[in-house]
């Protein structure tokens, strides 16, 4: 500024220019003045589908203005009826509004308001560039657009929208649309009629303009099977009554028993399940834009948009989900809304979570079955090598038992033998030395026995502790041998049956002893069992006669040659690799002790059956 | 039998049923038989100088049968053993066959079996004495060489001619066919070949 001043006083001429300058600034300089723009709204603030244009527009001309706005909002309470004679006082009353601040631009909003404008184009603010938008364009009278109006007019295929019914919902058979009694509705009503013509042999349609509002909602909460409701506008019902927002929608919806279906993204969203519908932001972007041109100077005549139309079908999951309708019925390139979201993304904590602690179970579980099962090896490794000791032990004692037993027996005998050839010889010669023989026999005799003394000895040694005697309660008895050899039954997978009778009495005997028998008895079974299947233990207990008690031990196993039945409870007879012949023969022994009986024969279908009976009062043998 | 030559046999077993038995049979069949309950008995017996041979247990309280055998041989005692064992394994028996028994025999003793071994035994240790005795015999002979008779016996029995005896030691050749003509005398040798065998015999080293 300070330079402008130093040059107005330097040069006259330069006022001149000053002047020009400033008449050219004079637009930028009113630039400071904001844009006056009234939005005139067809029915009022809030009426659907124009309440979301109309803020949609007001969005975008304050994201896309490079002017301060002045926005004003005007609603024709007149379209609510066919009466025109309201308009005049309203253009009036306008024109007075905006004579001393003149408009800069007029924005009507839906069909009644395009319709009034232009109506009224004359009158109201000839010079103000005017745009009609959201506004369908059977609804625009071109013929009287003047070079100041432009048009952003909507296309809304109805036939298209029908159509997407019966796409979805092929089996449909009655379409109810909803349409109230205003002048506009009326227009719609018979639009819709006329496109969707080419339908009608598939479908009845049925309409809602001779309906109150709440007459409509009883009828379509009892629509009949394979019904739709086509919500076009529900402004003024039969009854007069205007509904204003989205409540009409909302309470339709809440009782209707058929699916809705529309034309416009600002029914979508909860009510409606979709399609092709007109996206307000499209309308909004260009009316903006038309506007901004218009305001930056342009002239509204040379602005020609084409009709906004359907964007590509938009549908709602929940309402699919309610209806039944399966993605694959959509027309291609739908885009679906509100999906409910998967138990997987809205509960992905948890469900991570839980899986981690199942798996934590499971590893936990594992090792525990594993460590369990170590055990038992270990456990079963372990008695398997303390019964090979036990074994080897009792092998390598009876070896060298034995081996001192023989040599004890052998002195005797072989002094008997050297004696009896002696005597032979003495016998034989010319003369025999009878006294010599005679002598040599009593040593004979003595020498036997001592040899039986010897053996006697051995005997009585090995018997010092059986003869304590108690009352043994027989089942009792055998369940304690179970409990020793349970490992070893596992270990070869064999199935324990038993049969034990109840009530048996007490049988006198030796516990320890009796419990080797019946030891011996199962070991025996189990191992006949060793190489064939099925492996069954059948272990029975009953009373024998009146006073003794059975014990039956058969196995499933290998059986018994039957040629070696009588001899299986001799000493020192054995079938077994390792066998040293004695368990069956000190089985015997020591069950006839108990004056008992045991014997043995040949299963029913194989392996080998082992029977003992004990009496009550089993005396000491 | 032998019951005409006079030959002991010996039987040591601690065991009296045993030791009676078996000096019955084998009194039965004329062999003079000494009964003894053990080693200690056995070694304390004053032996007369006859064929003879040992009944031996193996298994004897204090010294076993087969310590016993290696204690004799170390004395050169040797007297031909017979064992008997109420119980014999291989071991054992190889053991004992090797330190030179003459049977193993398992109790109770087969009445041929002993009567086998005791002949065996009896001969072997007869045929041994004559042996000794010979030995002993040539050995006298021997001691009767005057040193000079004994140089040149070592050295012809070295395979040297008279004349290179005669040279090595200084002699003339006669001298010496007189001195190998004497010695040949004294010892009883026929010819050259039982000259050497006598040598042998004597282990007399051949050669200077």
């Amino acid at each position: 500024m300070t330079a402008w001043f130093d040059i107005r006083r330097i040069c006259p001429a330069a006022g001149f220019v000053l002047f020009l300058l400033t008449s050219f600034a004079y637009p930028a300089a009113a630039a400071d003045e904001p844009k006056r723009v009234m939005l005139l709204h067809s029915f009022g603030r809030d009426f659907k589908p124009w309440s979301e244009y109309a803020r949609s527009i007001r969005a975008e001309l304050d994201r896309q203005s490079r002017w301060r706005l002045d926005i004003t909002d005007h609603s024709l309470v007149s379209a609510r009826s066919s009466d025109e004679d309201p308009e005049a006082p309203f253009v009036e009353y306008l024109r007075a509004l905006f004579a001393k601040q003149p408009l800069d631009l007029i924005i009507s909003i839906g069909a009644p308001a395009a319709a009034f404008v232009q109506r009224h184009r004359q009158r109201l603010f000839t010079n103000t560039p005017m745009v009609l938008t959201a506004v369908e364009q059977r609804r625009v009278q071109y013929s009287t657009l003047t070079p100041n109006d432009a048009v952003v007019a909507v296309w809304i295929n109805y036939f298209a929208a029908i159509e997407n019914i019966l796409r979805v919902l092929p089996n449909t058979k009655n379409v109810t649309v909803v349409v109230g009694t205003s002048p506009i509705e009326r227009f719609w009503k018979e639009a819709i009629g006329k496109e969707s013509e080419p339908l009608s042999n598939r479908i009845n349609f049925s309409w809602t303009d001779n309906l109150s509002f709440d007459e409509l909602l009883t009828q379509a909460a009892t629509l009949p099977p394979q019904s739709a409701i086509f919500w076009e506008l529900m402004i003024v019902d039969a009854a007069g009554v205007v509904h204003e927002g989205g409540a009409p929608l909302t309470r339709l919806h809440a009782v209707a028993n058929a699916p809705i279906f529309s034309y416009d993204e600002s029914f979508f969203g909860r009510e409606i399940v979709g399609g092709p519908l007109l996206l307000v932001a499209d309308t909004s972007r260009q009316t903006a834009a038309v506007a901004i041109r218009i305001l930056g100077g342009e002239k509204p005549g040379d602005i020609n948009t084409p009709p906004v139309q359907f964007a590509r079908p938009m549908f709602d999951w929940r309402e699919m989900q309610r209806w039944g309708i399966s993605e694959s019925r959509l027309p291609p390139g739908s885009e679906i809304f509100f999906r409910d979201p998967t138990a997987w993304e809205r509960y992905r904590m948890e469900i991570l979570a839980i899986c981690g602690v199942l798996l934590a179970q499971i590893a936990l579980i594992s090792w525990l079955i594993y460590e369990n099962r170590r055990r038992n090896r270990a456990e079963v490794l372990a008695r398997n090598s303390i019964s090979e000791l036990t074994h080897m032990n009792r092998v390598a004692t009876a070896g060298e038992l034995s081996a001192s037993i023989a040599h004890e027996v052998n002195q005797p005998l072989t002094g008997i033998v050297a004696r009896v050839s002696a005597a032979r010889r003495w016998l034989a010669a010319e003369k025999p030395e009878l006294d010599k023989v005679r002598a040599a026999l009593d040593q004979i005799e003595a020498a036997g026995h001592r040899a039986s003394n010897i053996v006697t000895n051995v005997k009585s040694m090995f018997q010092r502790n059986t003869q304590d005697r108690s009352e043994i309660d027989i089942n009792n008895l055998i369940w304690t041998v179970m409990d020793l050899v349970y490992i070893d039954l596992r270990k070869h997978q064999i199935e324990l049956k038993t049969e034990i009778g109840d009530q048996l009495p007490p049988v006198l005997g030796n516990r320890v002893q009796l419990q080797q028998v019946i030891l011996n008895l199962v070991m025996n079974a189990i191992d006949a069992m060793r190489s064939v299947q099925p492996r069954v233990l059948f272990i029975k207990t009953a009373l024998n006669g009146r006073d003794g008690v059975h014990v039956s031990i058969a196995d499933t196993g290998i059986g018994i040659d039957p040629s070696n039945l009588d001899q299986i409870f001799k000493p020192l007879f054995t079938t077994k690799e390792h066998g040293m012949g004695m368990g069956l023969s000190i089985c015997r022994s020591i069950v006839e002790s108990h004056n008992g009986r045991i014997w043995v024969s040949a299963g029913p279908e194989r392996g080998s059956i082992f029977q003992l009976v004990l009496p009550m009062n089993g005396r000491g043998a | 039998m032998h019951s005409t030559v006079e030959q002991i046999v010996y039987i040591v077993d601690d065991d009296a049923d045993v030791r009676e038995g078996v000096s019955a049979l084998l009194q039965s069949v004329g062999l003079e038989v000494v009964a003894l309950s053990s080693t200690i008995e056995f070694l304390a017996h004053k032996r007369s100088d006859e064929p003879s041979c040992l009944i031996l247990d193996v298994r004897l309280p204090g010294l076993s049968g087969l310590d016993f055998q290696t204690e004799l041989s170390k004395a050169e005692n040797d007297i031909p053993i017979i064992f008997i064992t109420g119980h014999g394994d291989i071991p054992m028996t190889v053991k004992a066959m090797k330190a030179g028994a003459v049977e193993f025999l398992t109790k109770p003793l087969r009445e041929q079996d002993l009567l086998d071994a005791v002949r065996l035994a009896l001969e072997r240790d007869r045929k041994r004495r004559e042996l000794q005795m010979q030995t002993q015999s040539l050995r006298s002979r021997y001691d009767s060489l005057s040193d000079r008779e004994r140089h040149v016996m070592r050295l012809v029995c070295a395979g040297l001619m008279n004349k290179q005896v005669a040279a090595e030691i200084g002699l003339s050749e006669v001298t010496v066919k007189v001195h190998r003509h004497n010695l040949m005398k004294k010892l009883d040798a026929r010819s050259f070949a039982d000259l050497v065998r006598m040598a042998d015999a004597l282990r007399i080293p051949r050669g200077k």
